[in-house]
């Protein structure tokens, strides 16, 4: 049999055994970027988790693997075992939770430093103390009327100021 | 073993008995799996010699995996040749065009494993057998690589039972 005659059997008798079904790669692919947002946080979490994991382990520390965490968490290990896999959508508990039981932050958002304002505590005796905070005495209705918005002009160049009252 | 078909043209996969995904679709799932990456790299932590933590090696997996997406991604549309240059001859000193050749597709320490069917006059076809995470210079250095290899010589063995051969098997044959 010629040689040529052979050779251009192969590609048939290859797509004769290709499978009606698709690889499943693109759909999953597509998913993946559709989630970014919250997968990247989920990978490095699960790092996390994990990396703390095996420090356990070399301390003999609990809880030294997914079996010991999900004890701790009381959980399957089939659910800890999803989690570690980097691409779970977590709850806020649970991340805490896990980060309590592992005593590491998993997660943070920057804080805004809370500021209150101090009333005058007032007695008789006492007229308030120095070192605290005041807050602007209240005004009388008059006061109230001559501060209270001041018109704002536009000029001609589009700056603002406020006039004087 | 199933056969299946891929977002690229002329691109196939294999999709071995008893494994939830096609090979193409495991590796990169591997390639981001966590538990899977911190596990692989805690077993192989000599090949990365000092240069990697372990974290540092999990989360450069997972961004040259991303990177490798996006160039299989860019292969939608393609044609002929820009599937050919996609992959490369497995062993880099063969240069004879082979059929059933054994090929690669890399990104950084990432692998993609094909063979080639390769017919006179038709555009050639690329089946996926696999792929891993490379660190050493020769696959046969380590267990993981000692299995793509089987792998893929396991693949050779079924296209010929299905009557695709190579060019020496045919010359065997006509012997």
């Amino acid at each position: 049999m010629p040689l040529n005659m052979e050779k251009n059997k192969n590609i048939q008798n290859f797509l004769k055994q290709v499978s009606i079904k698709d690889s499943g790669w693109m759909k999953q692919a597509q998913w993946e970027e559709d989630n970014e947002y919250w997968l990247e946080l989920s990978f490095r979490i699960a790092v996390r988790i994990s990396l703390t994991l095996s420090a356990n382990k070399k301390a003999n520390v609990y809880p030294k693997n997914q079996v010991e965490l999900a004890e701790a968490m009381g959980c399957t290990p089939q659910y800890v075992s999803k989690l570690m896999k980097g691409q779970e959508n977590m709850q806020i508990e649970t991340i805490c939770k896990i980060g309590r039981i592992l005593n590491t932050k998993l997660i943070e958002v920057p804080t805004v430093e809370v500021k209150q304002r101090q009333q005058i505590i007032r007695s008789d005796s006492n007229f308030g103390n120095l070192d605290m905070l005041f807050t602007p005495p209240i005004k009388s209705k008059t006061e109230q009327n001559t501060e209270q918005s001041a018109p704002i002009k536009v000029n001609a160049d589009n700056t603002l100021y406020a006039l004087a009252a | 073993m199933e056969i299946l078909s891929t977002f690229v043209p002329r691109l196939y996969t294999f999709h071995y008995p008893n494994v939830d995904f096609d090979e193409l679709q495991r590796v990169f799932q591997e390639w981001k799996d966590v538990a899977f990456l911190t596990n692989f790299f805690t077993e192989n932590e000599q090949d990365l010699h000092g240069e990697y933590s372990i974290e540092e090696a999990v989360v450069t997996t997972k961004s040259y995996a991303k990177s490798f997406e996006k160039k299989m991604r860019s292969l939608v549309n393609s044609d002929s040749d820009e599937l050919n240059r996609f992959f490369a001859n497995l062993n880099n000193d063969e240069y004879r065009v082979k059929e059933l050749q054994r090929q690669k597709a890399k990104q950084n320490w990432l692998r993609l494993y094909a063979l080639r069917i390769s017919q006179e006059d038709m555009e050639d076809l690329y089946v996926i057998t696999g792929g891993m995470i490379k660190l050493t210079l020769r696959m046969e250095e380590r267990d993981h690589g000692i299995e793509e290899l089987n792998k893929i010589n396991r693949c050779r063995d079924y296209l010929k039972s299905i009557g695709v051969y190579d060019l020496d098997s045919f010359i065997e044959i006509c012997l």
